[in-house]
Formats: C-alpha cells, sequence, structure tokens
C-alpha cells in the first residue's frame, strides 16, 4: 500500500515537472518566435542580443526543473509504468520542439542576415533536440541526462586580496544576483594593495580558482534604446542629459563624501568631463556631427575622466551609476563565463591572466575588475556601439 | 568588384573601402565594434584532428594562449633571413605564412557570406619597409584570394587622399607622416603633360620614432626628473615586476589622453596628468603645459634631426628644391603637435621659400581627425580606383629610394646600386660579380634602408649562370611599380644608350631573375 502510494506521489510529480517543462520550452521557443519575426533589418542585432538574453534566463529556470526530474526518475527507475508515460511525454515534447524549431529555423533563414547570437541560439536548441532524442532512446540505466547547459550552481572563485592575503569564497552566480555597484560583491575583483605582493601574476598558479566547467554561467546584457540617432535635436537632449547627470554626480560626489582632501581629484575629473562635454555641445552645433562620431566623441569624454574612477573602490559605484544614468548600459561578465569572439571587443587591451587547472575554464571570465559599458547609436548603417571596455581576468589554462 | 585599401600597420590594420557613389568609407574589420581598426596580432590555435586556424585582432590580442602562438608585428619577421616560430603544438610558421594566414582570415571577415564578388586592395607599407617585405605582403595576400592592385608607401597612399580634389594642377607636395611609430617624408610630383596626368614620387625618407617614443621620453624626461618620489611609487624596484608593467601602460596611456588635451582639436595652453595605478589611487602628477612638452622634445635635438632628414629628402630628389615645394600636409596623430610644424616652417624659410604659411593652407582647411588619421587607409583605395578604373590619363610612379647590393665573403658591398646613381664605372663594379656567375654562384641580395641610421635587410638569393655571364654586362636590382620583379640582368645595349640618357645608364633588359624568397 505505501509503495502504491510513493509510485502515485512519484507519477505526479513527474507530470507535474513534465508539464511544467513543456510550458517553459513553448514560451521559450514562441518568444523567440515572436521577437524574430516582429523585427525589421535594423532591429535584429539588438533582437538577437535580446533572444540570447531571454533564452539564457529562461534555460536557467529550466535547469534546476530538470534536474529535479531526473532525480525523480532515478528514483522511480522500478516502476515501469512511471517510465513508459515519461518517455511518451518526452517524445510529444520532443515532437513539439521539432516543429517550433523547424518553424524557427524557416524564419531565421527567410531573415537571412541574423548574427552570430541567433545562429548560437539555433545550435543549442539542435543540441536541446539532440538531448530530447537521447532521452527518449536512451534506457534509462544510461541516465544521466547531459544537460545542454550546466546547471546554475554556486561557483567558487578567487580573486586577489587586499592586504596580502587571498580570498577564496563560494560565491553565488546566479543571473539574478543582485548587483550592488561600487561593493566588490560576487566574484568582483577588489582592488589589491601594493604591499601585498599577491597580484594577477600571471605567472603564479592559482589552483583555488580553478572553477569549473559546471559554474558556466552566462549574463548577458540587456539592450536599450539607442542614445544617439539621426535626429539632431534628440541628440542634444541626450548630450543635455549627460551634462545634467555631471551635475548631479557632482552633488552627490559633495553629499556623500563632504570635505574629504583624497576625494578631491574625482572633483576635478567630473569638472574636467563636465568641460569636455559642454565643449562638444557646441561643437555639435557648428559641426552638425551624426551619431556615431557623438558616440565615439561621448565615450572619448568619459573614458579619459570618470571612467578612471571605475577601478577605484570609493567612488566606482557613483561613476558606474552616473554612466547608467548617462544611457549606457553595464555589460555584466561574471565569473565563469566563457567569452565568445566577439566579447574580446569588450576587453581593455591590457589583460589580466590567470592559471586554471581546469581546461574548460580557460578564457572563462575569473573576475571583473571593472565592468564594460556600451553607448549605442543608430545611423543609416543601422545599430552601432561604442565601447569602453572593461578589465577582466582571465582564465589561463595551464596543461 | 569592391575596392579596398588595406593599412596594414606594425600595430594596427584599417581598411577603407570606395563605395558605387565613389564615397570612401572606413571598412568595419574583424569583429571590430567601435573602430574601424584590429591589432595586427595572429594566434594559432589548433583543435584535435583539424589543421592549425589563425585568430586575427582582438580575439587574438587578448585571448589567454601560450605566448609562442601569438605573433605580433609579423612586418618586422618579414625582412630576417629564414625566420620562423615553432608553435606550441609543435608546427613551424614562417614569417610569409603567417602573413598569408592573417590575410585569408582577413579576406574571409571582409567577404562574409558573398563569396561571389572579388575583392581587389590597394596595401600600405611604411617607408622603410624593403622590397622583399612588400614582395611578401603582396604575394601572401594574393594567395589569401585579394586582387592586389598595388603595395604603396604610407606617405604615398596619404596622398592620394590629400591631392585627390587637386591633381588638375602642378605640384609639389611633402608628407609628413608622424605616427605612433615612425616618422616618414615623402616628396610627390604632380604634373600635367601632353593632357597626361604624371604623379611621381620623388624621394622618401622614413625613421623608427613616433608618438610612442615622445611618451617615453616625457617620462624619463618630465615626469621622472619632477615627481621622482611618484614614480617611484609607481615603478619603484620594490614593486614587483608585473604591477611595474601595469602601471607603465597607464602611465603611457595617461600621456596619450594628456597629449590629445594640447593638441588635439580642443586645444589647450596646459593639461592636467592624472594616471591610475594598478593596485592603488589615481596618481596626481599635477599640470602639464604645452611650453613642458616643447622643453622635452628640445632635449632630442629635433630641430636638427629633421633638418637633417630634410636635407636629405631634397638631395635625393631629383627635380625637386625646398622652395618648389607647393604644399605640405601634416598627417599622423604625433604631427598635431605644433612644435614639428614649426620645425618645418624653419626649414623652409632657411631655404629660400617665400610664402611658407602658404604652404599649409590646404592642410588647414581639411578636419583635423580625417588628416590625421583617415588618410592613409582612404588614400590606398583611392589610388586603388585610379588603378582599376585605367585611367590611361594619369600616370603614377612609386620609387624606391634605396641602395641595393650583393656582398662577397669577406662583408664587402658589391654592385651597389642607388637611385641617381649615374652608374659610369658599373664596368669596375661588375667585374667580380661576372666572374661570380662563370662559376655559377648563388648570392644574397641586401638592401639599405636610409633614414638617420643605414638600416640593413636581407632580399633574397639570386642564382648566377655561365649563360648569363656570356650575356650580361649589367647587373641591377630593382623593381616594377607593382613590386613584381626584384632583380634584373640586363646588357649594355652600346655606349650611345649611355649617352643618350644625360649620364644616366641605360639599359635593355635582356633577362629577369625571380629572388628565391625560401
Amino acid at each position: 500500500m505505501f509503495l502504491g502510494f510513493w509510485r502515485r506521489q512519484q507519477e505526479k510529480l513527474i507530470d507535474e515537472q513534465m508539464e511544467l517543462l513543456r510550458e517553459d520550452m513553448e514560451d521559450m521557443l514562441n518568444a523567440c518566435v515572436g521577437q524574430i519575426t516582429g523585427r525589421t533589418e535594423e532591429h535584429i542585432r539588438k533582437g538577437a542580443g535580446e533572444l540570447r538574453y531571454e533564452f539564457d534566463q529562461r534555460f536557467g529556470e529550466i535547469s534546476p526543473r530538470l534536474e529535479q526530474i531526473m532525480a525523480s526518475v532515478l528514483k522511480g527507475m522500478a516502476d515501469r509504468e512511471t517510465i513508459e508515460e515519461l518517455k511518451r511525454d518526452l517524445k510529444q515534447s520532443r515532437t513539439e520542439n521539432q516543429q517550433l524549431i523547424k518553424q524557427m529555423s524557416q524564419l531565421i533563414l527567410a531573415i537571412g542576415s541574423l548574427n552570430d547570437s541567433v545562429k548560437e541560439i539555433q545550435e543549442r536548441m539542435e543540441k536541446l533536440d539532440q538531448n530530447s532524442a537521447r532521452m527518449t532512446s536512451m534506457p534509462l540505466a544510461q541516465y544521466p541526462y547531459q544537460m545542454p547547459f550546466p546547471p546554475v550552481v554556486k561557483a567558487p572563485v578567487s580573486w586577489p586580496a587586499s592586504g596580502g592575503g587571498q580570498i577564496s569564497e563560494q560565491a553565488p552566480v546566479s543571473p539574478s544576483a543582485p548587483q550592488v555597484p561600487g561593493q566588490p560583491g560576487v566574484g568582483e575583483w577588489k582592488p589589491e594593495t601594493l604591499d601585498g605582493g599577491n597580484g594577477p601574476d600571471p605567472s603564479r598558479a592559482v589552483s583555488e580558482a580553478a572553477v569549473t566547467a559546471e559554474d558556466f554561467v552566462h549574463v548577458p546584457a540587456l539592450v536599450l534604446s539607442p542614445v544617439f540617432t539621426e535626429d539632431f535635436s534628440e541628440n542634444k537632449q541626450a548630450l543635455a542629459t549627460c551634462m545634467i547627470q555631471c551635475t548631479k554626480l557632482g552633488q552627490t560626489l559633495e553629499q556623500a563624501c563632504g570635505t574629504d582632501e583624497s576625494l578631491d581629484i574625482y572633483r576635478r575629473l567630473l569638472d574636467k568631463c563636465q568641460k569636455k562635454l559642454e565643449s562638444l555641445s557646441k561643437k555639435m552645433d557648428e559641426k552638425r556631427y551624426g551619431p556615431e562620431k557623438l558616440a565615439g566623441e561621448v565615450v572619448k569624454v568619459f573614458s579619459q575622466s570618470v571612467v578612471k574612477g571605475l577601478s577605484q573602490e570609493s567612488v566606482a559605484g557613483l561613476m558606474g551609476d552616473f554612466l547608467v544614468a548617462c544611457g549606457l548600459r553595464k555589460l555584466r561578465f561574471k565569473p565563469g563565463q566563457k567569452l565568445t569572439d566577439r566579447d574580446y571587443e569588450y576587453v581593455d587591451n591590457l589583460v589580466f591572466y590567470e592559471d586554471v587547472d581546469n581546461e574548460a575554464m580557460n578564457n572563462c571570465i575569473i573576475a571583473a575588475r571593472q565592468d564594460a559599458y556600451v553607448l549605442d547609436y543608430t545611423d543609416e548603417n543601422g545599430p552601432g556601439e561604442a565601447v569602453i571596455p572593461g578589465s577582466y581576468k582571465i582564465g589561463k589554462y595551464k596543461g | 568588384m569592391r575596392l579596398l585599401g588595406i593599412d596594414f600597420g606594425t600595430c594596427y590594420i584599417k581598411g577603407a573601402e570606395v563605395k558605387k557613389n565613389g564615397d570612401v568609407v572606413p571598412l568595419k574589420l574583424g569583429k571590430s565594434i567601435d573602430k574601424p581598426r584590429i591589432p595586427n596580432v595572429g594566434l594559432y590555435e589548433k583543435k584535435e584532428d583539424q589543421p592549425a586556424a589563425i585568430l586575427v585582432g582582438n580575439i587574438a590580442l587578448k585571448r589567454s594562449a601560450p605566448e609562442q602562438d601569438k605573433i605580433r608585428n609579423i612586418k618586422a619577421y618579414l625582412q630576417e633571413y629564414n625566420w620562423s616560430r615553432t608553435l606550441s603544438f609543435g608546427q613551424s610558421v614562417s614569417a610569409y605564412e603567417v602573413t598569408r594566414d592573417i590575410m585569408k582570415n582577413l579576406y574571409n571577415e571582409i567577404h562574409g557570406s558573398n563569396k561571389e564578388t572579388d575583392i581587389s586592395a590597394v596595401i600600405t607599407v611604411p617607408v622603410n619597409f624593403s622590397g622583399r617585405q612588400q614582395l611578401m605582403v603582396k604575394q601572401a595576400a594574393e594567395e589569401a584570394g585579394f586582387l592586389i592592385n598595388g603595395v604603396i608607401t604610407e606617405p604615398f597612399a596619404a596622398f592620394f587622399s590629400l591631392m585627390q580634389e587637386e591633381m588638375e594642377e602642378d605640384h609639389n607636395v611633402m608628407i609628413f607622416d608622424f605616427g605612433g611609430g615612425t616618422m616618414d617624408l615623402c616628396l610627390v610630383e604632380v604634373r600635367q603633360r601632353e593632357g597626361k596626368t604624371r604623379i611621381e614620387t620623388q624621394s622618401t625618407l622614413g625613421i623608427s620614432y613616433g608618438g610612442n617614443d615622445i611618451n617615453e621620453d616625457l617620462l624619463r624626461e618630465l615626469l621622472c626628473k619632477r615627481e621622482p618620489d611618484k614614480i617611484q611609487a609607481v615603478l619603484g624596484p620594490h614593486n614587483n615586476t608585473f604591477h611595474q608593467m601595469i602601471n607603465r601602460y597607464y602611465i603611457m596611456k595617461s600621456l596619450d589622453e594628456m597629449k590629445e588635451e594640447l593638441f588635439g582639436s580642443d586645444r589647450k595652453e596646459e593639461g592636467e596628468l592624472l594616471i591610475e595605478r594598478h593596485v592603488g589611487d589615481i596618481q596626481d602628477f599635477g599640470k602639464v603645459t604645452v611650453e613642458d612638452v616643447y622643453q622635452v622634445l628640445e632635449t632630442q635635438n629635433w630641430t636638427k634631426r629633421i633638418h637633417r632628414l630634410l636635407d636629405g629628402l631634397f638631395c635625393d630628389s631629383d627635380d625637386m628644391t625646398a622652395d618648389e615645394v607647393t604644399d605640405i600636409y601634416m598627417v599622423g596623430g604625433s604631427s598635431s603637435i605644433p612644435y614639428f610644424r614649426r620645425i618645418l616652417e624653419t626649414y623652409f624659410e632657411k631655404n629660400g621659400h617665400r610664402d611658407v604659411n602658404k604652404l599649409f593652407e590646404r592642410n588647414d582647411e581639411m578636419e583635423l581627425e580625417d588628416r590625421l588619421y583617415t588618410t592613409v587607409a582612404n588614400g590606398a583605395a583611392i589610388f586603388n580606383q585610379l588603378v582599376t578604373s585605367g585611367d590611361e590619363e594619369t600616370v603614377i610612379k612609386d620609387k624606391i629610394p634605396f641602395m641595393v647590393y650583393t656582398k662577397d665573403e669577406a662583408g664587402r658591398k658589391l654592385t651597389p646600386l642607388m637611385k641617381n646613381d649615374s652608374y659610369k664605372d658599373y664596368r669596375s663594379r661588375l667585374d667580380r660579380l661576372t666572374e661570380a656567375m662563370k662559376r655559377e654562384m648563388r648570392i644574397r641580395v641586401y638592401q639599405t634602408i636610409f633614414g638617420e641610421t643605414e638600416k640593413e635587410v636581407y632580399l633574397g638569393d639570386i642564382h648566377l649562370s655561365q649563360e648569363m655571364a656570356g650575356q650580361a654586362t649589367m647587373y641591377q636590382l630593382m623593381t616594377d611599380k607593382d613590386r613584381n620583379v626584384l632583380a634584373e640582368v640586363g646588357y649594355l645595349d652600346a655606349e650611345e644608350g649611355y649617352e643618350a640618357e644625360e649620364n644616366r645608364f641605360c639599359v635593355d633588359w635582356r633577362c629577369k631573375l625571380e629572388i628565391d624568397l625560401t
């Protein structure tokens, strides 16, 4: 009797989980298809970024559920009825997936010029499909199921420590983990001291930092609307916003820091930023700068002034908030994230490497010293980006 | 067909394209997001069971990989004899192969998915690039898939962008190209003759000194002297080498920014020098004035050095003297420092030029940033368009300013031939060579590049044979405009030939030799 109750509970649990999984997958694919079809050429690049974000976010939600299901399956292996039911469910899910994938592929082909991000989605879909196929065709004894993405887990991350020590702790790297600007937190790079001598010397082997492949988590940035467009008056307004934010930041700095002389340098940087923006605003009238030129100039002004404060613990948060308030988007590369070919465009020329034991962590982000920021614009050639590259420590496999 | 200009620089590769409507636009290379340039770095990677593949640009520069698999400044290796690098997975690559692979990667990136359209390109190289380097770049690019319409020097390419609208009258133009790593000078003559426009380089000189070296001078002569304690704190011996390296990077970055503030489009008399520290706060080095920078430049004796270079430039020119120059253009980031313009003005005043201000009139009318940073790639694309259009009314001649020669076993130079050499005593010079031919020797050929100091580069080998010895009375190394032929053996048809060309040696080319680059 007890066995029957337990079996029914198992069946119910699997049913529920499968239903949830199917719904999630359908939602995900529908959302992808809907977003692709709803986009014109000029929005494809941005759409792809959003798709990638959405895909990853949804998969982040699905992954733990899949794990739960697998655990249930393993427990219920003796129950033939449940297994058969599960197989049927998976088969049905696979058929639906295939239809949706086919639909999506046709749409992608029709659009023709989607960027790498969409190709990546396709590849991931295929991988998902293959895994579904494996699930329905393999004997259950061959489980555990190979996840298309490693599940979201807590990752051990180490980074250079202040005071000469070295911190190694379990850092949660969930995509939803809160970001507190300016406060070195999860996987962020704490400023080091000169005396410690524990800088990120590339020759130094740091086995503690060997984050495993399972720590992988991808958190692409959300794409905001462009700061600069073909509309001159809008651009003028956007530049005015930057100047207002500059004034506000000056006030905040005064309130937060009072007359602290050590912060005088940042006031001067801010003053420099304000003056350069004013000068740019005047020049913009004379020379009728286009959005690309304008975006490049604004990024240059920021890079030569406030960005210097991004690596300084005391004001990093304020400076980061300022950039976001000016319309720049912050790129959230996270520890454990594998860098794609394109991602290197967001990495500063000065790269810090850290030896890792795990090959899967080669070319993965180990820690972020300073985030990258992107200023979006759009002109007659479509959307474009002006980049303030971030400073990261990247894994270098010792093998 | 797409028409491109590629500036194959030491640090960066830039590109420009002539659009169907005639506009010249910067070419986004590789995966570059916001800049029309990519670092000139190649990284070889090998995956199991697959041949090694090269990555180029930011990814190659920044990706973690064994250092020997990353190849920077391939141009320098092109001139070394038999240079090769053994990669971490055992494979060896030659300088030619690396150049070809970089070009192949560029070609694929530019082509994208549309492989049906041909891409023709003109590639630019620095003035102090030897004929061997030029030839290898050309062959590598062709093997990669490009249709190459020429390999030309950077200032000569810049000329086509700067003078695009001014070709209908006679001009004597000097290009002063002062970038991050080199200072190149070039004299170009534009002449209208019999309904044709003749564009000809008269003389070219280059030295390896640029904006990066100015930064080094500023660090040594200004910062170290003014703030020794602060410099000690960031670069001092108590820090580890890694910190020093990073801090040095930040110093150079800040010096670049400071120069931009003082000499960029929003010029100021003074700028602040705030330098980040790798593991500390921002270091305040106080205000730096224009005069401070000039004083540092003075310590390097620039007036004398540039005047001497200009003397050499005009001395090497066939017909042009300093007072006949009509236009001067200053390109490259470092040329925005007015100090260098003042040096040029002084030279031309001293050499009898009547209206020095007029020399810079067209230069000053141009948008500063366009003139400084985009003229080389743009000019190469325009040159490409000119060559492709088959415009018979424009004749272009780009000469090489080098001395080429062979050496004997004791290292003595044989048969040196220079531009404008009258070659009157050619027979005595050829005696030993004729002997070498009889013995069917394989001889190495060298080239000297003139600048402040002479720099010798190896060009290649030539196999000599008895047949040649029987016929040839003259051996000469030269290139045609496309750098197709590096060595030629000629023979003197008659003494009349010699006389006919105003004491210039006249040859009737009988056979051509390809230099063996292997």
